[in-house]
């Protein structure tokens, strides 16, 4: 715009074509209509009473009624999202249950681990004299390594029978 | 609340109080936040975008959008000491200069006055809203009676008169001594007189 001519004096002749321009802004002026989309082209005559009428506005600008105001408000509060409280009482209770939860676990794993000794305690084979093994008199000289593999055998019997009762296979 | 207090320590009274009432509203209480937004939705209206965007529907069409923009960012927000006032005006700004560069037409306003107004807002702004509206509105009306003295004096009384103080137009024409249909015209050329002066202006900073 400021590459436009100067507009003329107040002195100046007046055009036809100023009278009709200025009595379409008068029109437009006096009729208050609300703006059209200030996104849309417009002529210049409109455009000018969209321009006073800002000026207007900056000089005096008016308060936003109340009721208008209050629908504003509401609007953007029906947008707020739950209140915060109820989330952290939530994230409170997932972290109370995740906290039970991992309690369990331990809980679980531990009586796992002692699982075994209970087995222990009341499946294996205690020790024992060999006495049982051998009912029958044998020679002072001779013999050692049959008595020997017998005891080894039934020892061996009794180690796997144990395994079995830890590994809770029985 | 801020409220326009004088002593140092009612200020520093409305402050706490104000920064309880943003951590409330942070943490999700309505309340909260509609006590922020009545208290300074009214005045952002008033001295930041009505001024700029230049139409009552515009400006509320803005004021919503600061609204949806608050309630979606609040937990931006950190305080500094400064209140809410500050950070709200700089979203107020903000939505003004997107409105207007969506716009075809320029009103008083140039985009980038109001991008400048937004850094120098965020390099430090007046903290009490009460202070700022009332520098908004001088600085607007400085910045239109200095204009109004760039154009000639007959085209300036014509806009104080008619468009300024809202007179009838019989009551202006006879207040400059012409008739109705010669006033038409004087404000027209004075229209496109002032609006080259703005122009300029914007064009000149």
């Amino acid at each position: 715009m400021s590459d436009e001519p100067d507009p003329p004096q107040p002195e100046a002749p007046v055009t036809d074509e100023e009278t009709a321009q200025a009595e379409e802004l008068r029109a437009r002026l006096d009729a208050r209509e609300p703006l059209v989309d200030a996104r849309a082209q417009v002529g210049p005559v409109v455009h000018d009473a969209e321009w006073l009428r800002a000026l207007a506005t900056a000089w005096s600008p008016r308060d936003l009624p109340r009721e208008a105001h209050r629908a504003l408000v509401d609007q953007a509060l029906s947008r707020m999202s739950a209140p915060r409280p109820r989330q952290r009482a939530a994230r409170a209770w997932v972290g109370a249950l995740a906290a039970l939860a991992a309690t369990l676990c331990v809980t679980l794993w531990v009586q796992h681990r002692q699982a075994p000794r209970t087995v222990e305690a009341r499946f294996l084979a205690v020790r024992r004299s060999t006495q049982p093994l051998f009912t029958a008199h044998f020679p002072a000289f001779g013999g050692e390594t049959a008595r020997i593999d017998r005891i080894t055998m039934t020892r061996l019997s009794d180690l796997r029978d144990n395994e079995f009762a830890r590994w809770r296979t029985r | 609340m801020l409220a326009y207090v004088s002593d140092s320590s009612d200020r520093d009274d409305a402050l706490e109080r104000e920064r309880l009432l943003v951590a409330r509203a942070q943490g999700g209480d309505r309340n909260a936040m509609g006590q922020l937004l009545s208290q300074y939705g009214p005045p952002l209206y008033r001295s930041v975008l009505l001024p700029r965007l230049g139409s009552e529907a515009a400006a509320q069409e803005a004021l919503s959008e600061v609204y949806a923009r608050v309630v979606a960012r609040i937990h931006r927000f950190a305080w500094q000491g400064a209140g809410f006032w500050p950070w709200l005006r700089v979203v107020g700004l903000r939505v003004a200069l997107d409105q207007l560069r969506a716009r075809r037409r320029v009103v008083l306003w140039d985009t980038e006055e109001i991008a400048r107004e937004i850094d120098a807002s965020q390099a430090g702004a007046s903290t009490d809203h009460y202070l700022s509206e009332h520098g908004e509105r001088q600085a607007a009306r400085a910045r239109i009676e200095a204009a109004l003295s760039r154009i000639h004096p007959r085209y300036a009384e014509a806009i104080r008169l008619r468009v300024l103080e809202d007179r009838p137009r019989d009551a202006t024409a006879h207040a400059l001594g012409v008739t109705p249909a010669t006033l038409d015209v004087i404000v027209y050329r004075a229209v496109q007189a002032l609006r080259k002066v703005f122009s300029k202006e914007a064009a000149d900073v």
